[in-house]
């Protein structure tokens, strides 16, 4: 489709990473990570707990710093708190940790003294409209509700990217989805840019039009879902291995039955058949057949220990 | 940054100066008491009269401290409050901030990590100078009429009778937030916290303080006997640290220890051995304030690099 | 005011489904040349989605003329779908509940009669030799 690709050329980059390597010691929590995430988008960082999602997020939010590698925020380096960076940039981490026997009210003192570009009256309308008492201790409200306030505390600030790291995890399906509705309202009033991490994809499909995948420390995929979701094919045909295929095409996965082989593949082009005399079923793969193919892809490698499949970026 | 600290530790806050009002009535009132058994005895006036010899006022002196003696732990308990406020209100500062998480909620506002430990340890520092210095005076003027016969250069007295007890109040705290940032758990930061702070005031004032500067040491033969009186005198205002004898290897010690056989006289046994004499160790008076000094400097020393290390490790981890 | 549902698993993307969703109503007559679209707002607050993708959809839905958005008031239908009159649909739509009572009593389920239905509209178009028209996928 056109559109995506008319808003490229004079799309401003909201974070960009280059070669981001973060090791503790002898473990390396994140390796080689490369991403460049356009401004305005609602993205999705996906992979498996200990994937290194929150090593990422929290070097984006500058709390942490690189082993190696750059890390840029609307072009400055986030760990420059003094300047312009940190006043733009918001982060919910984790189980959104609040001030236990702080009221909401006290937590909105918190962020009006603390900062500089803050809207108090926004923060304040968003945690009335939700009927959430201002007056009460925050650890006597539902997780829900404690969600919604740190939410409020991060929009406070009106940042132009916020980063939250698992939002939905401690959530039951009614605060999800109110959680993802106060947030989408949001960014429709802003025009932020969103990253958010999660280990389920089925929770973010609806509101992101980006996708992050990150597996063993590294990044599998990164771009535009639609753009992902044209380009990834899933074929079923007869039983047979395949072990050549066109140039331009990439077998993400490859999977056998009795009878059949299904084959996740990448192709910028239009599909070609990878066998010769074969004939395949081409169906246009679903986004969570690919996270899985991307993410069993490193599971599969990991564990048989031979050389990666050669991953499209 | 400055109402989040408040804010934060407010109870803490409000705690200390209960403690420490209640604390100033208790010194008060017996203050009052004492001043004024002081004046209807006419111990004060006694004293006064007998500035250099306290002794001769020994009757009413000893009627006075039968009857105020018993309140002395009562007040010397007042001073366990630095350490308390060390453990109890230092080490939970920033022990509890990276067990509940909040270091990333707070440090993703808009103010650098230096800039928010910088105020908040200014702000607890100063207050625990607040009451250092408060405590300090308030048991100075309660201890005054102790000081009339007792002086203040002694173990007990010298902990409050300078700047030496705002220092160690100020260490206590600084030792606290060490331990928090080190261990980044409350509990363990509290019992770190004490383990450093008693370990550290034992050897301090045990070990280092008897030795700021060399004693004072007077030696007579052994022949004097234990009954006569040593050939110098202590004065009230003088530390008088430690009396006994000197075995053949020159080793203090409490008495003698007759390995020779067939001996009834121990003196005699004591100098057959090769016991060196009696010995008499003391501060003379006028090191008084040196002493402190040298002390509040120790302290302070230890609080910087306390501060120093806290500052360091908040700023290189993150949780 | 014509409300939104997603089915996440339908294989369309959500756009689409907006886009499709609007054409029904348009079709059905459910939505009249002068309505207003719900603003995006509404949207979100019906269905949580992406701003973006009700953004899309309505451009989308712009382009090919079905309507018009007015900065600042919102958007409104500019040409509807409906090709008949609501009698007429209606009269319709009687006469395909009949068939489908029928199709019922002979046995079919619900499958069969949709499949039915379907190869003979393929039929009827090719055999009448009429210009093939984009078909939709039901919903």
């Amino acid at each position: 489709m056109s559109d995506a690709r008319e808003m490229n050329s004079s799309e401003t980059i909201a974070l960009e990473t280059t070669h981001l390597t973060k090791r503790y010691g002898k473990t390396v929590a994140l390796q080689d990570c490369t991403l460049s995430l356009p401004a305005g988008r609602v993205a999705a960082l996906v992979g498996p707990n200990g994937a290194g999602k929150t090593t990422l997020l929290q070097l984006c939010a500058g709390l942490l710093e690189p082993t190696s590698g750059d890390v840029r925020v609307f072009g400055h380096s986030p760990r420059q708190r003094t300047t312009e960076t940190l006043l733009r940039l918001s982060f919910v981490a984790q189980d959104h940790p609040l001030y236990r026997d702080f009221t909401a009210a006290d937590l909105l003192t918190l962020g009006r003294h603390l900062n500089p570009r803050w809207n108090d009256t926004l923060a304040r309308t968003r945690i009335q409209l939700l009927d959430i008492p201002l007056n009460r201790k925050v650890r006597t409200l539902s997780g829900g509700q404690q969600a919604q306030v740190a939410l409020a505390l991060a929009l406070g600030k009106r940042p132009d990217l916020l980063l939250l790291d698992e939002p939905l995890a401690s959530l039951d399906p009614l605060a999800r989805r109110d959680f993802l509705r106060t947030l989408m309202d949001a960014q429709l009033e802003t025009g932020m840019t969103l990253l958010l991490s999660s280990h389920i994809i089925g929770d973010l499909e609806r509101v992101c039009d980006y996708l992050i995948i990150l597996s063993a420390s590294r990044v599998q995929l990164a771009g535009d879902i639609q753009e992902i979701t044209q380009t990834h094919w899933r074929l079923i045909g007869p039983r047979q291995e395949v072990e050549a295929v066109a140039s331009e095409q990439t077998i993400i996965e490859a999977s056998h039955t009795g009878r059949q082989t299904t084959l996740l593949v990448r192709s910028a082009a239009p599909i070609q058949e990878p066998g010769a005399g074969a004939s395949w079923a081409v169906d246009e793969a679903s986004l969570e057949d690919i996270v899985l193919a991307y993410l069993g892809q490193q599971a599969r490698e990991q564990a048989r220990g031979r050389e990666k499949l050669e991953v499209a970026r | 940054m400055i109402w989040l600290t408040w804010r934060q530790h407010r109870i803490e806050g409000m705690v200390t100066l209960a403690v420490l009002a209640a604390g100033g009535v208790f010194l008060l009132i017996t203050g009052l008491n004492m001043v004024n058994t002081l004046q209807d005895s006419g111990l004060g006036a006694c004293l006064a009269s007998h500035p250099a010899d306290s002794s001769a006022c020994g009757a009413l002196g000893t009627l006075f401290l039968r009857q105020y003696g018993s309140i002395i732990p009562f007040a010397a308990a007042l001073l366990l409050a630095p350490i308390l406020l060390g453990a109890l209100v230092g080490a939970p500062l920033l022990a509890r901030e990276y067990e509940q998480r909040t270091n990333l909620l707070v440090w993703m506002q808009s103010v650098t990590r230096t800039r928010w430990l910088s105020v908040k340890v200014a702000l607890v520092l100063g207050a625990g100078a607040l009451v250092g210095a408060a405590l300090m005076t308030m048991l100075i003027r309660w201890y005054a009429p102790f000081d009339l016969f007792v002086g203040k250069f002694n173990q007990i007295a010298f902990d409050f009778s300078g700047p030496v007890l705002i220092a160690s109040t100020l260490m206590a705290l600084a030792l606290g937030l060490a331990a928090g940032a080190v261990t980044r758990r409350t509990v363990a930061a509290i019992f770190l916290t004490l383990a450093l702070i008693v370990g550290i005031r034992i050897l301090v004032e045990f070990n280092l303080r008897p030795i700021y500067q060399p004693q004072v040491v007077v030696t007579w033969p052994i022949e004097k006997g234990f009954n006569d009186p040593a050939p110098a005198t202590v004065g009230k205002e003088d530390w008088n640290i430690d009396s006994g004898l000197l075995d053949p290897q020159g080793n203090r010690t409490n008495g003698i220890h007759c390995d020779l056989p067939g001996y009834t006289d121990p003196v005699q046994c004591g100098k057959d051995e090769g016991y060196r004499g009696h010995y008499l160790a003391y501060q003379p008076a006028d090191r008084f304030w040196t002493f402190q000094w040298i002390e509040t400097g120790i302290y302070l020393a230890i609080s910087a690099l306390a501060v120093a290390l806290t500052f360091w490790l908040v700023r290189r981890r993150l949780s | 005011m014509i409300e939104f549902h997603l089915d996440p698993h339908s294989g369309v993307a959500p756009y689409l489904q907006i886009v499709q969703q609007v054409k029904r109503a348009l079709r059905l007559g459910l939505l009249q040349v002068g309505d207003q679209l719900p603003t995006v707002r509404e949207v979100i607050a019906q269905i949580t989605i992406n701003p973006n993708t009700v953004f899309k959809a309505y451009r989308e839905l712009e382009r090919e003329g079905l309507v018009h958005s007015r900065p600042g008031a919102g958007t409104f239908v500019r040409r509807t779908l409906a090709t008949t009159s609501p009698t007429t649909q209606a009269e319709l739509q009687e006469s395909l509940r009949r068939w489908l009572g029928s199709a019922f009593a002979a046995g079919l389920d619900g499958e069969s009669a949709l499949a039915l239905f379907l190869s003979t509209v393929q039929e009827f178009q090719q055999g009448a030799g009429q210009e093939e028209q984009k078909q939709e996928e039901p919903v």
